[in-house]
């Protein structure tokens, strides 16, 4: 399925909930933006971060005279830089987003789209990475509220393909460099090789996270009955399924299995992970996120 | 149990379901085809069925038990399971095809009832016997019961007496080890005294439509000639016994000889349930004589009778001269013999004579010529055995004082039989003579003129009989009333319905119902016990269809429940 047009996917209506999402993002979180975060980098900021021996080179204008009375030692007084952290976004593009009448696809442009624009609101810079089984730039990661539209054009000039592989696609996005910011990876996490795959590349991943799983409530639901031969829509693996009750049931544990590593996976990188129901109005969903402080990373 | 079916085919076709239904619980199922976002869970979820294999694993036993289950119980059903009697008992059916069972519509209501019973008893065990005239078997063990019906179409009660006691001792005669239930389909009665002193392994109850509301009935129960008392050789009484029950009045029959009514005016004899009519002076020439009553009673099939007056015709016989004139006295004596001289119908002559020599004749022969005292010559196609055994009564011959015969003449008194081109009768001379005592004996005149009738072909047999009624009529060619050629068996002949019977020789019987149990049945019969209403038991097929409904439901119910896939 190829990717919806610009009118398609961001009508007026969409356009005006987020706007609105915008100004709720900065009413409830007058701190700054999701992505706002202190500089590792030692720099000229206010805020006082560490005394630090001198050498030579070093700007003699930050050197503590009152540490060098009482001690007899130059040090330098080191501020933190305050940096807004760049926000990258990462669609999943893969064939299972894009399959049937309602789309993951779809929402996770919206998603993206929705995110971008609360970014670039508070002058981050949003940079594009579409990834299927491979991870490119699609948009260079840049600020400024009018590059809205920019970020639009990208995301309905991405072209749906290939099989996830989130190992490959995130092995592909380290390998280019940006400096460390907030990863939104939006994507259903199907992946093939399984839960464990995704958990083991997303672990690598040296950007702060935000996770959006793309649901359903069929995933952890199926209604499916009698004996069927299921195709992978991305693989084109075949399987046969007598859906009895006693399969039914073993689903649904697979299913929370995989939930459950995937929230296993955001607590232990102190990611956000936020389930977002690609049935319901996308827009009222993220809204109600930054209405809870749930969105917080 | 058992079925309608053979065992065999039963217990074939129930493995045949089981098979078939576990062969196709292990063939892979036709799936229906999906493509979805992802099989990832599913993998995890079901082990992995093999495609493209012939079978897979056999993965559903409750669903397979319900199918076997629900299948055979089908199975069972069409196959026509049927309860085992038990002590493996038989069933027989006697049919009443009397004339009694011509009242109203009993004989229609007892066919229908007899249908409905055969379709509710055993198929192994079962037989069912129409007793009419006579005993026929309509459905034999392990025949379908629809065969039944087609035997019966167009079965009507006939002018006879019933016949079902006498087909049940003929079964009994044959029955074998086991417990035998019998049914008496119609109002046939039985002997109570017999009935009760049936073994305790049979069992006879009645099947029969409710009672009919008029019972009242007169008929012919009684029809007779006897020689007319006022010595006329040619003449007879004629006697019609008139009886009745319930309302009905008693009436002088209406007499018809040849179609035209008899102008003589009966006597009345007796009183009550049953009236005698005499009428005296009949002139007899093997005329037909008709006798019918008023219809309109219970039972219309004896209100009339049918009946053959002897033929009284005078022999003409010629005797030799030089022959004991013992012999013409008695032919002179006899008004129904004439003495001639030509054109005799027998002669009286002596052995080796050419007097008559192409005639029938009672020959006098030497002692010494012949070692039998009497020798029956009689026609080619007659049993030896058979003509010696009923002559020797009908010639008086066993009235004779043989031990003092033998005795005065010294020799062993014989008979002896050979077949010969016309009937004849030697017989020793020295038997005519005074020296021995047979001229002198009473029987000596009813052995001429009872030699003479039969050589002349005179018909001594009774001209009527009552259906059912045994009558001597050996080795007889006959045609039935309905145009079936018999041949009667051994010395006895009897008539299973009425009407005219045509014998070989041109003559003929006629036989008429004359039963006066079918007239009036008789109150002492044996009182037997109803068999149950058939059908009011519960049908096992039935029982199978309904056990295999239910199965369906609880197989819908877990179903809908998940339990079932």
């Amino acid at each position: 399925m190829a990717a919806p047009t610009i009118r398609e996917l961001f009508d007026p209506e969409f356009l005006a909930s987020i706007d609105r999402l915008v100004m709720l993002a900065r009413r409830v979180a007058p701190a700054g933006s999701p992505s706002e975060k202190k500089s590792k980098r030692p720099g000229v900021g206010m805020e006082f971060r560490d005394f630090h021996a001198y050498t030579p080179g070093d700007d003699f204008k930050a050197i503590d005279w009152n540490v060098y009375q009482r001690l007899g030692k130059v040090f330098l007084r080191r501020f933190e830089e305050e940096r807004n952290l760049p926000v990258y976004i990462a669609p999943d593009t893969s064939r299972s987003m894009f399959f049937g009448d309602n789309p993951r696809g779809h929402a996770a442009l919206k998603v993206a789209f929705a995110f971008s624009a609360i970014a670039l609101r508070e002058r981050d810079s949003v940079g594009v990475f579409p990834f299927s089984n491979s991870a490119d730039m699609a948009l260079r990661p840049s600020s400024g509220f009018g590059r809205l539209m920019r970020v639009a054009q990208t995301l309905t000039a991405l072209s749906p393909g290939g099989d996830t592989d989130f190992v490959k696609s995130m092995r592909k996005l380290q390998a280019i460099k940006m400096r460390e910011g907030l990863l939104i990876v939006i994507s259903d996490f199907f992946d093939p090789n399984g839960i464990e795959a995704v958990v083991r590349a997303l672990q690598q991943v040296h950007h702060r996270l935000l996770l959006v799983q793309l649901v359903r409530k069929s995933d952890a639901d199926p209604r499916l009955e009698g004996d069927l031969l299921l195709q992978d829509c991305e693989t084109g693996e075949e399987q046969n399924v007598s859906a009895t009750p006693a399969v039914i049931d073993a689903y649904r544990k697979a299913y929370k299995n995989f939930q459950d590593q995937l929230v296993a996976l955001a607590m232990s990188r102190h990611a956000g992970l936020v389930h977002v129901d690609v049935d319901e109005d996308i827009v009222d969903q993220i809204a109600e996120i930054f209405a809870t402080g749930a969105y917080v990373v | 149990m058992t079925t309608r079916l053979p065992v065999l085919w039963t217990l074939a076709g129930i493995a045949v379901i089981a098979g078939v239904f576990f062969l196709l619980h292990r063939l892979r199922v036709q799936q229906r085809s999906l493509v979805v976002e992802t099989t990832l869970f599913w993998r995890q979820a079901i082990e992995e069925t093999r495609a493209r294999v012939f079978v897979q694993r056999f993965r559903h036993p409750w669903t397979y038990l319900f199918l076997v289950l629900i299948s055979t119980l089908l199975w069972l059903g069409f196959a026509g399971l049927e309860r085992t009697p038990s002590a493996a008992r038989e069933s027989l059916v006697l049919i009443d095809a009397s004339a009694t069972m011509a009242r109203g519509d009993r004989f229609a209501a007892t066919l229908a009832l007899t249908e409905d019973l055969v379709e509710a008893l055993p198929r192994a065990s079962r037989t069912v016997m129409l007793c009419g005239g006579r005993v026929r078997t309509v459905l034999r063990p392990h025949e379908h019961a629809r065969l039944l019906r087609e035997r019966l179409a167009g079965a009507l009660p006939e002018a006879s007496p019933s016949s079902v006691e006498v087909a049940l001792r003929g079964q009994l005669a044959r029955k074998r080890r086991g417990k035998l239930r019998v049914f008496v389909a119609g109002d046939a009665t039985l002997d109570t005294q017999w009935v009760s002193s049936l073994p305790d392994d049979v069992e006879v109850v009645r099947l029969t439509p409710p009672a009919e509301a008029s019972t009242a009935n007169r008929g012919i129960t009684s029809l007779g000639v006897a020689p007319a008392q006022s010595g006329a050789w040619d003449k007879i009484d004629l006697l019609v016994e008139v009886s009745a029950t319930g309302a009905s009045s008693l009436t002088t029959p209406a007499v018809a000889i040849d179609s035209d009514a008899l102008a003589i005016t009966p006597e009345r004899q007796g009183s009550g349930n049953a009236i005698r009519f005499v009428y005296r002076d009949v002139a007899t020439k093997g005329q037909q004589l008709d006798v019918s009553l008023p219809s309109g009673d219970a039972l219309g099939i004896d209100d009339t009778a049918r009946f053959l007056l002897p033929e009284h015709r005078q022999l003409r016989i010629a005797i030799e001269n030089g022959v004991p004139d013992l012999l013409t006295d008695v032919v002179r004596a006899d008004p129904a013999l004439s003495l001639v001289t030509t054109s005799p119908d027998v002669v009286i002559r002596r052995f080796g004579s050419a007097f008559g020599a192409s005639a029938p004749a009672l020959e006098l022969v030497a002692e010494e010529s012949q070692a039998n005292a009497f020798l029956i010559q009689h026609e080619a196609d007659q049993d030896p055995y058979a003509v010696l055994t009923r002559l020797h009564d009908r010639l008086g011959l066993a009235e004779i004082d043989a031990t003092e015969v033998a005795r005065r003449s010294g020799r062993v008194i014989s008979m002896g039989a050979s077949p010969g081109p016309v009937r004849g009768l030697r017989v020793w001379q020295s038997l005519f003579s005074n020296e021995w005592n047979f001229v002198a004996s009473r029987s000596f005149p009813l052995f001429v003129a009872a030699s003479l009738r039969w050589i002349g072909g005179a018909w001594t047999a009774p001209a009527t009989l009552p259906v059912g009624r045994h009558t001597d009529l050996s080795g007889a060619r006959l045609t039935s009333p309905d145009g079936h050629a018999l041949t009667s068996l051994g010395d006895a002949f009897t008539p299973t319905m009425a009407g005219i019977y045509q014998v070989g020789n041109g003559r003929r019987i006629a036989a008429a119902l004359l039963d006066p149990a079918s007239t009036a049945p008789p109150q002492g019969a044996a009182a037997l016990p109803n068999a149950d209403a058939p059908g009011s038991a519960f049908d096992l097929t039935t029982a199978l269809l309904l056990s295999a409904l239910v199965l369906l439901l609880v197989e819908w119910a877990l179903y809908q429940r998940g339990r079932l896939p």
